[in-house]
């Protein structure tokens, strides 16, 4: 019977749409629960309940009843804006978005796409959704938008660099740039245990500032820019917009969590199950930064790039290759 | 093309803390590439005007070259509506222009009233609005202190900040039945005495509202992205803020120990124990700062008000009109935003002639040229934030 | 860029983790209803049986939001007296778009017709359908709490004193009766009709008393407090009771007190207020001496109990032409008044009766409005509270406030402006003159 369906799944054919429909079903879930988990955690830090009447217990489906709102919310483009760029713009956000999902290792066995420069990949595919961001800001024809896009391009510059140089530094020191072979070559410890520890603050700071998450929230700062390329946004192209956020958030955790984490290895029972532990944990962590830090300022988050995070990483770089080199183990 | 670290332009291409960094991009005969200036209205609806504020910014990029604060939007005319209401549908209207603070508002009415018509009130009743004036206070300081990390994108506080405001709240609730509109003064005293109980719940609040003033310390206060957002940021020299007829935080943070409530004490302040905080640089942070630190002076004061309120009347036994005689009166008072006069003519009727008032946000908005000239436009918010308005008190 | 040294950061994530650990602070509104003070204005109740359209909260609405439609009407002469006019109220409504909730009209109300309930929840979808009519602004009446004590160190409001030295006195009255009655044989002189009426018209008294647990009998009293429930209680009897009373006005020939009319021109009070000061002043001294003669004589069958017009002598203050409810002079029928305060208690079921309604529909007469034709005039007890409190509180209201001259004098010597100086003196005279009432009223007349 399981032989029967292993030779079944051998079928490309077969194969294809089941891996489709599995990383879409994930693309479905994660996003959504971590958007919940926002919505709960940041209120419950705020002192309050959050949403607690959809889906009766504790409003559990909140955001499936949000979503049926956008749904029905009338879809306005600016008279001045460039239509077709406009309506693009969110597409081009999100596709990249769920793309990013079929790289991830969810096991031994569980790699949907199997790359040889699965890194690379997954971090080039996480920075095209800014050119959705770019698109969205100068199409709206909206001051505050323009703005926001411009500044959601700076800074996608400014933290490209120490985030692929922090990642480099854990293909360096794993010998692979494929996130299979990557976690297999970690303990379940992860190799936070060592120098890379700095590669994962640097990882860190540098997708919250790429996810423009708080406190590098400034393209979208809503009391300066409001809400900066999103401004012009209304119902489903909103709702995109905000499903990419959080589904940006699951894919730089999961990316995270397989470079310094150790992936799907656990103390015990290593599986997906790890994974999800260590998303939903890092995911956290990104709603509780925004829950208690204001938002730093453009010029800041740029000399706070290249002035800090490009050094260190550069110099993290050096360490591992160093200790590679040399054969200091890890 | 030439790119050259900014030293031209100055300022233009340093943020005001002068850590930034800029590029200036030169033609080929070494000019510097003419950009052309935009223009932002930042308002009337904006998230950072809290109102209908409208700030005219000709922006270089982020870098604001001009700013122009554009008033009026919420002009309802209150001098002139005084002048056809009797003293307390007064007392009912200035509620309204600084709706965060209205005790303080109809406080001064009262003893401008009271001043023209050469009341006496009863010691408990002064006492009493003592102790609502400083509640109310803290209630608008807590405002800002959570509203304006808002602004620099600190969500929490804002939502700690109403936690606070709605235990006292509570308590103003019990005390006079409304929530924002008190409408608790009346010439010669007040509405109705404190309900049983009253002081006693103002007692506990004090100690626990201390406490929680350590949370924004350590959330907002002492958190290093604030600082490196605010420090530096909106200087205001003292010299420069007198000139503008800035006052309350604004003018102590600059270091002008300046405050009615010291300097021409009015009720019973010159029998209490308090202090004027000041701050060294008069910038953003500063302001911030002595905004906690206000609270905490408001604190001392309740907790010395609570121990003194005598027995006996809340009130005067007025006539059913009441009438002020027939001159002027002025009185100044320190409102939680600043210096709060009204000035009222009065030719024996039960309306005034003339009803002027002098409200804080005005004067302390007027210094935002000079302050927005040459920032950043997220400066901008951080100044406006710490400008600490209200739209209302700006327009009247 | 200022150093993240990062220990602020660390503090920061402190702060917010340690709340996430504690209970929240909202609460889950419509499931969980917020507990408003008694103080809270959610919404402006009417009780209109105590309106006597003065016009008074429309004039000082600071928006002008309360529309009111009244009609005069001419009330038919009792025993050969004159005719009255009287208001009567054809629409009361507040347009609550307008309204800001200052609370002045409440606070005007001299009769104690409108009360803050803190009812809220009156959202509408059109702004027209929040202008509110009476019979809506009749149902929040219901709501209304009873007020909250006061802090330690006020001065008890005249309202409650008032009550609680007319619920003494007519304690130490009835004790005293009780005693005198044990100690004469029942004389017994007054008609069956005589008998059954006071009896009526204490119950509405004493069935009030009881009812203050209704909301209704709860809302009337202004400034109750703890001491609400016997508050009420007293005011109503004073209330219920006087009116009871009233049949027996009686017609006296017009005149002029002399004395007063020469005192208040000396104070400078202009001839006109003077003549008609001095009138009312004559009239009323004329009425009470035609009245103690009327009640001496004791032949005709006076509906005038005696008991009611004792309850009422502790409350009762000149109040001039415009509230005769506390006009009837203090007699002394001892029978009556022990029968008053022994069958009160158990008899709430004769409020029903056509005896019962009868005196407490007149009860709400003389302020209010005429019983024929009047939808709430069954007379329940709760209903008569109300005018009682207000008669009261009217009472309290309408003095007759002179100058007080040795005040005056003192306060022109010392410096004061003419114009504080005698707002000053008339306070002073107002205050002895209540002062004086008080005491003779306390004194059990």
């Amino acid at each position: 019977m399981i032989d029967a369906a292993r030779d079944l799944l051998d079928n490309y054919w077969v194969l294809m749409p089941v891996k489709v429909l599995a990383v879409l079903a994930i693309f479905l879930t994660f996003p959504l629960v971590v958007g919940y988990m926002e919505h709960k955690v940041m209120a419950h830090m705020q002192a309050r309940l959050g949403p607690m009447e959809a889906g009766r217990f504790h409003g559990v489906l909140q955001l499936v009843a949000d979503g049926i709102k956008f749904v029905q919310k009338e879809s306005i483009i600016p008279k001045a804006a460039d239509k077709w760029v406009f309506a693009l713009a969110p597409a081009v956000a999100l596709i990249p978005a769920i793309l990013v999902f079929g790289f991830i290792p969810y096991g031994p066995d569980l790699v949907p796409i199997r790359s040889d420069v699965g890194l690379f990949v997954t971090l080039a595919l996480s920075s095209v959704s800014v050119i959705g961001v770019l698109m969205a800001a100068w199409s709206s024809a909206n001051k505050y938008s323009l703005m926001g896009g411009i500044r959601a391009a700076a800074q996608l510059i400014a933290y490209e660099l120490p985030l692929v140089l922090a990642a480099a530094a854990v293909a360096m020191q794993a010998g692979s740039a494929d996130l299979a072979v990557i976690v297999e070559r970690q303990g379940w410890w992860g190799y936070i245990v060592g120098p890379l520890v700095i590669g994962f603050f640097v990882y860190g700071t540098a997708a919250l500032a790429e996810l423009t998450r708080p406190p590098f929230d400034m393209p979208v700062a809503d009391s300066e820019l409001v809400f900066g390329h999103l401004t012009e946004y209304t119902g489903l192209r909103f709702a995109f917009f905000l499903l990419t956020e959080y589904a940006g958030i699951v894919s730089q955790s999961a990316i995270a969590a397989t470079l310094f984490l150790g992936g799907w290895k656990g103390p015990f029972l290593d599986g997906p199950w790890w994974l999800a532990a260590k998303v939903l944990a890092l995911s956290f962590v990104v709603i509780w930064a925004r829950s208690t830090y204001p938002r730093l300022r453009e010029d800041q988050l740029q000399s706070f790039a290249w002035l800090r995070l490009v050094p260190v990483s550069l110099a993290l770089l050096l360490v591992v290759g160093f200790l590679k080199v040399y054969e200091v183990g890890i | 093309m030439a790119t050259e670290l900014g030293q031209q332009g100055g300022a233009a291409f340093q943020a005001a803390d002068g850590t930034g960094v800029g590029i200036i991009v030169r033609d080929k005969a070494d000019r510097e590439l003419h950009t052309q200036d935009m223009t932002l209205n930042v308002g009337p609806q904006h998230p950072a005007t809290h109102g209908v504020l409208r700030v005219l910014v000709t922006l270089d990029g982020e870098m604001i070259e001009d700013a122009q604060p554009v008033i009026g939007y919420m002009h309802r005319s209150f001098e002139k509506l005084a002048e056809y209401r009797d003293y307390r549908q007064i007392i009912a209207l200035v509620n309204r222009h600084d709706w965060v603070s209205s005790i303080c508002n109809e406080l001064g009415v009262a003893l401008v009233v009271e001043r023209q018509m050469d009341l006496e009130v009863p010691e408990r009743a002064t006492w009493i609005r003592m102790l609502m004036a400083e509640w109310t206070r803290v209630l608008n300081h807590l405002m800002f202190v959570g509203s304006y990390p808002l602004e620099l994108g600190a969500i929490t506080p804002m939502f700690y900040a109403f936690r606070e405001r709605e235990e006292i709240q509570a308590l103003m609730e019990w005390i006079t039945g409304g929530r924002l509109h008190l409408t608790y003064c009346r010439v010669g005293g007040l509405k109705q005495d404190l309900p049983r109980g009253a002081i006693q719940m103002s007692r506990d609040l004090v100690p626990r509202m201390r406490e929680r003033l350590k949370e924004y310390e350590d959330l907002v206060l002492g958190n290093e992205i604030f600082a490196a957002r605010t420090k530096g940021i909106g200087v205001l020299p003292a010299d420069v803020a007198c000139s503008y007829g800035v006052s309350g935080a604004l003018l102590q943070a600059a270091g002008v120990p300046e405050d009615s409530r010291k300097t021409e004490p009015y009720l019973f302040y010159d029998q209490v124990e308090f202090d004027v905080p000041t701050g060294r640089n008069g910038d953003s942070y500063d302001r911030y700062a002595t905004l906690l630190a206000r609270i905490r002076e408001s604190l001392r004061i309740i907790e010395q008000v609570n121990e003194r309120i005598p027995p006996g009347p809340v009130n005067v036994k007025l006539p059913k009109v009441v009438r002020a005689p027939q001159g002027h009166a002025y009185v100044r008072t320190e409102a939680p935003l600043g210096q709060l006069s009204y000035y009222m003519v009065s030719h024996n009727e039960k309306t005034p002639w003339r009803f002027k008032m002098r409200t804080p946000s005005f004067n302390n908005v007027s210094s935002l040229p000079y302050l927005l000239k040459g920032t950043l436009l997220p400066d901008m918010i951080a100044v406006m934030g710490s400008m600490f308005f209200i739209v209302g008190d700006i327009d009247r | 860029m200022p150093a993240l040294k990062g220990v602020g950061l660390l503090k920061g994530l402190g702060v917010t983790l340690k709340t996430m650990t504690r209970p929240a602070a909202t609460r889950q509104y419509p499931h969980v209803k917020p507990d408003l003070p008694a103080r809270s204005r959610g919404v402006i109740a009417l009780i209109e049986e105590n309106c006597t359209v003065c016009m008074l909260c429309a004039r000082e609405c600071p928006d002008w939001c309360i529309y009111i439609d009244s009609h005069k009407e001419q009330v038919a002469p009792k025993e050969g007296g004159r005719a009255r006019t009287r208001n009567l109220l054809d629409r009361f409504a507040i347009d609550f778009a307008l309204c800001m909730y200052c609370g002045i009209c409440v606070e005007v109300c001299p009769f104690d017709a409108l009360h803050w309930s803190p009812e809220f929840e009156y959202a509408e979808h059109q702004i027209e359908k929040l202008t509110h009519e009476m019979d809506t602004l009749r149902t929040w009446a219901y709501s209304v709490p009873a007020p909250d004590p006061l802090e330690e160190g006020a001065i008890e409001p005249k309202e409650i004193e008032s009550a609680r030295k007319a619920r003494e006195a007519v304690a130490a009255k009835a004790a005293a009766a009780a005693e005198q009655a044990r100690a004469a044989a029942p004389p017994v002189p007054a008609p069956a009709a005589a008998a059954t009426q006071p009896a009526a018209a204490t119950t509405t008294g004493a069935a009030a008393g009881t009812a203050t647990t209704t909301p209704t009998a709860a809302a009337p009293t202004p400034v109750a407090g703890d001491a609400a429930p016997a508050a009420s209680a007293g005011a109503a009897g004073a209330g219920t009771t006087t009116a009871a009373a009233r049949p027996a006005d009686v017609e006296v020939e017009p005149g002029i007190d002399q004395a007063t009319y020469d005192r208040l021109l000396a104070a400078g009070e202009s001839d006109r207020t003077a003549r008609a000061k001095a009138k009312a002043a004559y009239m009323r001294r004329a009425k009470a001496e035609a009245r103690a003669a009327q009640a001496a004589g004791a032949t005709e069958p006076a509906p005038a109990p005696a008991a009611p017009a004792e309850a009422a002598a502790p409350t009762q203050v000149p109040a001039g032409e415009g509230a005769p409810a506390a006009e009837p002079a203090s007699v002394e029928t001892p029978a009556a008044a022990t029968a008053a305060p022994e069958t009160a208690p158990p008899a709430p079921s004769a409020v029903g009766t056509p005896e019962g309604a009868e005196p407490a529909a007149d009860a709400r007469d003389p302020d209010a409005r005429s019983p024929e034709g009047d939808p709430t005039a069954s007379g329940t007890a709760a209903e008569v509270v109300a005018p009682g409190a207000a008669a009261a509180q009217a009472d309290a209201e309408h003095l007759e406030i002179e100058v007080d001259q040795e005040t005056y004098d003192r306060l022109i010597e010392a410096g004061e402006p003419e114009r504080t100086a005698r707002a000053k003196a008339k306070a002073a005279y107002a205050r002895k003159l209540r002062a004086a009432q008080r005491d003779g009223g306390g004194a059990g007349s």
